[in-house]
């Protein structure tokens, strides 16, 4: 288990603020139901699968692995300018 | 000098000044157009919002429009292209986006200006809400923009 601070954008930030710290295993669906379990209120919406997980700034897969230490964000779908 | 410049801002646009600036930057061209986009007063429904929210990303937004901008570069041939878009908490009736597009000929900035802001409408990295006292609603796309969008493909 390691800790993550998650980023979150949009919607996803709005109940409980852009950061959520959770403890969860190297992998980005492992830190996605962390944070989910964390906050109910943003499950769905973060587990949908139109919200893509973002590692060290590059879009990667839903079941990707991550590196200790790595910067890991959720986006929503974009709203468009 | 001319090419792309894409901004995001978290103050006022001026639009007088930035195509003032735009057009010192398309020195040359013989068409520049130009759009300034203002945040409406009221939501698809008629409501009465406070504000826009917008959220950016700190290093996808910017360029997510370069992107933009680049493409419309390459498929109109233009000179130079600028977007400035705003960020954070804009009032209604406060511009939101300024963008330009210079070229030899007035139909190609025209048709290019119309190409990128459909993209921008589109594709864009914000998350865009209404806000109505201290409630957001967050807002998508709406198939007119994807309509607008999937004219250019």
């Amino acid at each position: 288990m390691h800790e993550w601070t998650v980023q979150l954008y949009g919607e996803l930030a709005d109940a409980s603020g852009p950061q959520a710290t959770v403890h969860a295993r190297a992998t980005v669906p492992d830190v996605r139901a962390a944070v989910a379990a964390a906050r109910p209120a943003i499950a769905d919406a973060l587990t949908a699968p139109t919200t893509r997980a973002c590692v060290d700034g590059a879009f990667v897969p839903h079941d990707a692995p991550l590196a200790p230490g790595s910067v890991v964000e959720f986006l929503p779908v974009v709203s468009g300018g | 000098m001319s090419g792309i410049d894409t901004r995001v801002v978290a103050e006022p646009i001026d639009p007088a000044q930035e195509l003032h600036t735009f057009l010192d930057r398309a020195a040359g061209a013989g068409g520049v157009a130009s759009f300034t986009g203002v945040t409406r007063t009221t939501d698809a429904d008629g409501g009465i919002i406070d504000a826009l929210v917008l959220d950016a990303h700190p290093t996808l937004t910017v360029p997510s429009l370069a992107s933009i901008a680049t493409a419309a570069q390459a498929r109109f041939a233009l000179s130079a292209a600028t977007v400035v878009h705003r960020s954070g908490v804009v009032a209604p009736g406060a511009p939101i986006v300024f963008a330009a597009t210079a070229a030899p000929h007035r139909r190609e900035a025209i048709d290019a200006l119309d190409y990128l802001m459909d993209r921008v409408k589109t594709e864009a990295v914000f998350w865009k809400a209404e806000l109505r006292g201290t409630t957001r609603r967050w807002i998508a796309p709406r198939d007119a923009d994807r309509a607008d969008r999937a004219r250019w493909e």
